[in-house]
C-alpha cells in the first residue's frame, strides 16, 4: 500500500558530491538513498567533515551532525555511524534497515583488502572508473596479503586495467592486463592486453604479416566489435542526425549539442 | 504579564473611495487614528484597482500610504500592518501587498483581512459585557446595506465566532447610502431587512458605520428599536481600528477563532507516514483568511497514485476526503519521486492544490510533471 512521508529537512543550496558513486545530493534523504543502496562503497572515509558540514549547514540538521562527530570521536564503528544516520533520516523504515543489516555485518568482519574489492567493484558497476581504479590501486600498492591468493590479484589488475581501457588511458591499460597476465595467466588478459596495444596506437597502428594466432583471433574480434557498434542504436541515432544536417541545420545543431552534452556527462561520471 | 512591543501596530483600511491609516497608542492601549483630515483620497473607487491602466497610480497610492507609515514608524519601527478593505479579491490584494513592498516593507509584515473580520476584531477587543450575547454591524453606505450579526459557539476547546450576514442592493437603501434621501424614509425598510437577524439571538451591541448613518437625522422609531436592551455605538472609523487590532492579535495563540466570510471554516490533512506510523498532518489551520491560507510541503512518496486531502470543518461537524490524482507522475521505485505541493486558497470556499515532481536530486530528474486539483472547502 502506497504511503507519503514528510521531508521535515531543507534542500541544500551548495550539494555534496558522494564521489563513489559521481553523484551530488542535495537533501538527506537522498544521502540515505546513497548509501542504503551503495553499502558496500561505505567506508570511515565516507564520515568526513564534508559530510557533517553538509548536514549541519547544508540540509541544517545540527543534531545529527553533532550525534555524528560525537560517535566519530568515540571510535563508533562504520555500522553504528550508519545506522544512526539511516535511523534519524525518517525515508527507511526499521524493518527496511533490518533487510541490510547481513550487509552492514560484511562492513565490520571482512578483511579490509576484500572490502576496498567489493567497494571497487560497486564503483565499477556504477561506471565511476576513477574511483574503482583508486580502490583497485589501494590493493596493489597495499601490502601483500599472504591469505588472498594470486588469483584475486590477478583479478585486481585486471579490473583496474579494465577501468584505465574505460577511461580511453590505453597505455596504462596495457600495462595492468600484462601484470594481470603474468600473475594469472588468463588468456582473457592476454586478449585484452593485445587489444589495447592496437587501440593505443589508433589509427597509427601497423598491422604485421607474422601476427599470432591470438593476435589474429583478437583482431577479428575487434572488426567484428566495429561492425556490430554500426548497428547499435547509439550509433543510428547520430547517423540519423548527421543524415537530416541539410534539411534542418538549426535542429542538427540542437540535436548535435544535445548528444554532445550526453556524451560530456557520460565521461564526465566515468571520470567522477 | 505585559506583552512587550517592539515597534508599532498599523492598521489601514481602504474603503471604496478613501484610504485611512491607524496606529496601536501602547499609552493609551487603544488604536489611534492619523488624522482624519489625513486619509487619503484613492486614484480610483477600488472596484477599478484590477484595470491594467489604473495599476500604475494604485501602486503610487498604496507606496505613499506605506511612506506615511514608516515616518510616523520612523523611531520605533513596525512591527505589523493589518490592511483591511472593503473589495477582497486576490488581484487587489496582491496588488496592494506587492505596492508595499515596493515601498520597502517586508512580506511578512503584511496581513490582509475583509471588513467582516475587521469588525470582529473591533467587536471582541471591547468589553466583554458588549459581546455576551451577538455582536450586530449595520453599514450603510452608496454600495446598500450590509448587516453582519457575530455570536459566539464553543466547540470543544475553542470557541468559535460565527457570522450571519445580509447584503441589501434595495435602492432606496442604496439612495439612503448615498444621503440622496433621509435615513427616516428607509427606516423602516432596514428594520425590516435586519429584523430576521435581531431574531437569532440576543444582541449585546449594536455598531453603526457608514456614509448613510447620520447622527444628526437619525430617525427616533429607529433608534427606539435599535437601543432595546442593547448598546449601539456609531463610527466611522471601526474598520481601520478592527485591522489595527487584528495587528496586535497577530496570528497565533487566538482566544476566539474566526469562521467569518473570508475565513476558511475547514482545516486541512493529508495523511503521512512517520517512523513507520501513520499520522495525519496539519497542513493549513481552519479559520484562517482565505488569502493567507497557503502552504507549500516536499514529501517523498512510495508506491502512491493519488493523494488524500481531509477537510476538518471547525464546527465538529464530520470531516471530508478528497481524493487528488497524481497518476501522471510516472512511477519510481525506491521511493525516487520528491513531490512539493502547493495548498492556495482562491475564495473562502474553494483550496486549490498543485503537486509538481521534483525528481529525486541527480538520482532521478524531474519528469516536469505537474498535477493540479481543487476542491470546496
Amino acid at each position: 500500500m502506497g504511503k507519503m512521508i514528510l521531508c521535515r529537512t531543507k534542500t541544500s543550496t551548495r550539494p555534496l558530491l558522494i564521489r563513489d558513486v559521481g553523484l551530488k545530493v542535495y537533501s538527506l534523504e537522498e544521502l540515505a538513498y546513497i548509501i542504503y543502496n551503495n553499502i558496500y562503497l561505505m567506508n570511515m572515509d565516507f564520515f568526513s567533515d564534508e559530510l557533517l558540514d553538509f548536514i549541519e549547514n547544508g540540509v541544517g540538521e545540527p543534531e545529527l551532525a553533532t550525534k555524528l562527530a560525537k560517535m566519530k570521536r568515540e571510535r563508533a564503528d562504520l555500522v553504528s555511524l550508519i545506522v544512526a544516520l539511516l535511523t534519524y533520516v525518517d525515508f527507511y523504515t526499521i524493518d527496511e534497515i533490518e533487510k541490510i543489516k547481513g550487509a552492514l555485518s560484511t562492513l565490520k568482519n571482512d578483511n579490509v583488502l576484500l572490502r576496498l574489492k567489493t567497494r571497487a567493484d560497486a564503483c565499477f558497476d556504477h561506471e565511476s572508473y576513477l574511483s574503482a581504479v583508486d580502490n583497485y590501486l589501494k590493493i596493489i600498492r597495499a601490502p601483500r596479503d599472504p591469505k588472498l591468493t594470486g588469483i584475486f590479484y590477478s583479478e585486481i589488475y585486471h579490473n583496474a586495467a579494465a577501468c584505465f581501457a574505460r577511461l580511453m588511458m590505453y597505455d596504462k591499460a596495457l600495462d595492468y592486463y600484462k601484470q594481470a597476465y603474468k600473475i594469472g595467466q588468463h588468456k582473457e588478459s592476454l586478449d585484452c592486453a593485445i587489444l589495447c596495444a592496437r587501440l593505443y596506437q589508433g589509427n597509427h597502428y601497423i598491422e604485421r604479416d607474422d601476427a599470432s594466432p591470438v593476435e589474429l583471433k583478437v583482431k577479428r574480434d575487434y572488426e567484428a566489435c566495429l561492425d556490430r557498434a554500426r548497428l547499435s542504436q547509439e550509433f543510428q541515432d547520430l547517423d540519423e542526425i548527421i543524415s537530416n544536417k541539410s534539411e534542418n541545420i538549426d535542429e542538427y545543431r540542437k540535436k548535435l549539442d544535445e548528444k554532445v552534452i550526453e556524451f560530456k556527462d557520460r565521461y564526465l561520471r566515468m571520470n567522477s | 504579564m505585559e506583552r512587550e512591543v517592539k515597534g508599532l501596530y498599523f492598521g489601514i483600511d481602504i474603503e471604496k473611495n478613501t484610504t485611512s491609516i491607524s496606529y496601536f497608542d501602547t499609552k493609551l492601549g487603544l488604536p489611534k487614528n492619523v488624522a482624519e483630515n489625513e486619509n487619503l483620497y484613492n486614484p480610483c473607487p477600488i472596484d477599478m484597482w484590477n484595470l491594467d491602466e489604473k495599476k500604475a497610480s494604485v501602486m503610487s497610492h498604496i507606496k505613499n500610504v506605506a511612506k506615511k507609515i514608516k515616518i510616523i514608524a520612523q523611531e520605533s519601527g513596525i512591527a505589523r500592518i493589518t490592511v483591511t478593505l472593503s473589495l477582497f479579491e486576490k488581484e487587489i490584494l496582491d496588488l496592494v501587498v506587492t505596492s508595499m513592498m515596493a515601498a520597502g516593507i517586508k512580506r511578512d509584515l503584511i496581513t490582509c483581512i475583509s471588513h467582516d473580520e475587521a469588525f470582529t476584531y473591533y467587536a471582541y477587543s471591547q468589553k466583554s459585557n458588549l459581546t455576551a450575547g451577538g455582536v450586530m454591524m449595520l453599514d450603510l453606505s452608496e454600495d446598500g446595506l450590509y448587516a453582519m450579526l457575530m455570536s459566539t459557539a464553543k466547540v470543544e476547546k475553542t470557541t468559535l465566532i460565527l457570522e450571519k450576514m445580509i447584503d441589501s442592493k434595495d435602492q432606496d437603501i442604496v439612495q439612503a447610502g448615498k444621503r440622496e434621501i433621509a435615513l427616516s424614509s428607509v427606516s423602516d425598510k432596514i428594520l425590516e431587512k435586519v429584523m430576521p437577524l435581531f431574531s437569532l439571538r440576543t444582541v449585546s451591541s449594536v455598531y453603526l458605520s457608514g456614509t448613510g448613518f447620520s447622527l444628526e437625522d437619525f430617525p427616533k422609531d429607529f433608534t427606539k428599536v435599535l437601543t432595546n436592551h442593547r448598546r449601539v455605538f456609531a463610527g466611522q472609523n471601526i474598520y481601520v481600528k478592527g485591522a489595527c487590532y487584528a495587528a496586535l492579535a497577530g496570528d497565533g495563540n487566538q482566544r476566539l477563532q474566526l469562521a467569518v466570510k473570508h475565513r476558511i471554516t475547514s482545516g486541512v490533512e493529508v495523511e503521512i507516514v512517520e517512523r513507520g506510523s501513520k499520522k495525519r498532518f496539519r497542513v493549513l489551520y481552519p479559520c484562517q483568511n482565505w488569502y493567507q491560507a497557503k502552504r507549500s510541503i516536499d514529501v517523498i512518496i512510495d508506491d502512491l497514485r493519488s493523494i488524500d486531502v481531509f477537510l476538518i470543518p471547525c464546527d465538529g461537524s464530520t470531516q471530508t476526503k478528497y481524493k487528488l490524482d497524481i497518476s501522471d507522475i510516472p512511477y519510481r521505485d525506491g521511493k525516487r519521486i520528491r513531490l512539493r505541493i502547493n495548498f492556495e486558497c482562491s475564495s473562502d470556499k474553494v483550496l486549490n492544490m498543485e503537486v509538481k515532481d521534483l525528481g529525486f536530486g541527480e538520482i532521478v530528474k524531474s519528469s516536469g510533471v505537474t498535477v493540479k486539483g481543487s476542491c470546496e472547502i
